[in-house]
């Protein structure tokens, strides 16, 4: 029986992606099956970065484009392929928005604070949102991708580490210091009520 | 980069998602996006690796192989015998030798260091005005030469080097050999129709004899006679004094215009 694997596909299931990645290193058209199964998440990866929908379409579209031109560079490492395809979508996002001078978006759901509120010790989303929003700008490109990742995203933390090509410990060491900065930040707004 | 921050935004269906699912739209693109071998890395590489590999053919062919091989080029070796008599042997590039014995001796005394010190008594062959230094006497009775090279380039700049061959240390340059810069020499060139004769204050062949040279024909002779040099490390040498002379009676004339080493052929 095949273990479980990481980011909830078994090694079953990652041995039939790479086959089907070595086919369509062959020949474009086995590339389809890929394209169909991520094509809805790495749509919203760039949906929730970006301002509009139409936006979204085109960098998605671009996303995949440049995987396969550069589906030969690729080299299974035990990940899952989607992680490439984030690491992608992530640079291509940060393109599309420096060529077009466009706002940089972070969607947060309210529902998905509940790691957070755990974490920081404070139940009241509303004040902890409003702690986000003033953090926020002040946090550097990649503490703000491991914060949305991490907490708005949900995503495990593996998973962060190879979209944004750090180790593991690195991640956990930049994100406890997001969550201090968190933490000082709602204790300065709790004492100011 | 401004941040926009958005709470419980609304996402879009999956219907509205794949709707913009488009696959044979991004194997068109994919096919139109097709990197040319032209503008591919291996290309680049490979033409990188072949313009270096010619880069450095063409480098060899006109340093290292015959091609630029100097014009006029001699030896000398002087020898040391075990009594101290200076024997000289001048090669010419044709190979053939010219043996001469000097009769004179020179003295050699110790000091405290072990160190030889070498005079020549009187000018005797070696115009040698500076002190022969050796590190032990040992050394200068086994090992008893050295040699002199000078060349003449194809752009008339002649120097040479003058190889110790481990008798004389040279404890400032920690090497055996040393470089020999041409002070002064007499060329003479004759041909059917020309003829010269020039005392050169310096060490380049004039351009006038180059240009003779470029057109030599059979029975044309040259030569370099005289030639005073010092050592980098303040060695005056004075070949003449050693019946140095380079010369050379032109037999072939190379098709491209190339001097080569059958010029002092005999």
């Amino acid at each position: 029986m095949n273990k479980p694997g990481i980011y909830h596909k078994t090694n079953k299931q990652i041995t039939e992606e790479q086959g089907l990645i070595d086919a369509a290193r062959k020949n474009p058209q086995h590339f389809e099956k890929l394209y169909n199964s991520y094509y809805e998440g790495i749509f919203r990866f760039v949906f929730k970065r970006l301002e509009k929908k139409e936006d979204a379409f085109d960098v998605t579209a671009q996303v995949f484009l440049k995987a396969l031109q550069n589906l030969s560079k690729y080299s299974h490492k035990g990940l899952p392929f989607s992680s490439w395809l984030y690491r992608i979508a992530k640079s291509e996002v940060y393109q599309f928005l420096r060529d077009n001078n466009k706002i940089r978006v972070i969607d947060i759901e309210i529902h998905n604070l509940d790691d957070l509120t755990d974490e920081t010790g404070y139940a009241q989303k509303e004040m902890l949102l409003q702690c986000i929003e003033n953090i926020l700008p002040q946090l550097n490109e990649e503490e703000m991708q491991l914060l949305e990742m991490r907490y708005f995203e949900k995503r495990p933390f593996k998973e962060v580490c190879e979209i944004l090509n750090i180790t593991e410990n690195n991640a956990k060491v930049k994100m406890h210091r997001v969550i201090e900065k968190l933490k000082i930040k709602l204790n300065n707004l709790h004492q100011d009520i | 980069m401004k941040i926009k921050i958005t709470i419980n935004r609304e996402q879009p269906s999956l219907s509205e998602i794949n709707s913009g699912k488009n696959f044979s739209a991004l194997l068109n693109a994919y096919n139109a996006f097709k990197i040319p071998f032209y503008k591919t890395k291996l290309f680049l590489g490979l033409s990188t690796v072949l313009t270096t590999a010619l880069l450095s053919l063409t480098v060899y062919y006109f340093t290292v192989t015959d091609n630029y091989k100097p014009v006029i080029q001699a030896k000398t070796t002087i020898k040391y015998d075990t009594a101290s008599i200076i024997q000289g042997v001048f090669n010419g590039i044709d190979g053939n030798e010219k043996n001469f014995k000097a009769e004179k001796k020179y003295p050699i005394t110790h000091n405290s260091t072990r160190q030889v010190n070498i005079k020549p008594e009187s000018n005797s062959g070696i115009s040698d005005k500076s002190n022969v230094i050796a590190q032990d006497r040992t050394k200068l009775v086994s090992e008893k030469n050295y040699d002199v090279n000078i060349y003449a380039h194809l752009n008339g700049k002649m120097n040479g080097k003058i190889d110790y061959n481990n008798i004389i240390q040279q404890p400032h340059l920690k090497t055996n050999a040393d470089t020999v810069n041409v002070v002064s020499f007499f060329i003479s060139y004759i041909s059917k129709n020309n003829k010269h004769r020039k005392f050169i204050n310096g060490n380049a062949i004039p351009q006038y004899v180059l240009d003779d040279l470029k057109n030599m024909i059979n029975g044309d002779k040259l030569s370099i006679t005289e030639i005073k040099a010092v050592t980098k490390s303040g060695r005056e040498i004075n070949l003449n004094d050693l019946n140095y002379t380079l010369t050379g009676t032109y037999l072939n004339k190379n098709e491209t215009g190339v001097l080569e080493d059958e010029l002092f052929e005999k």
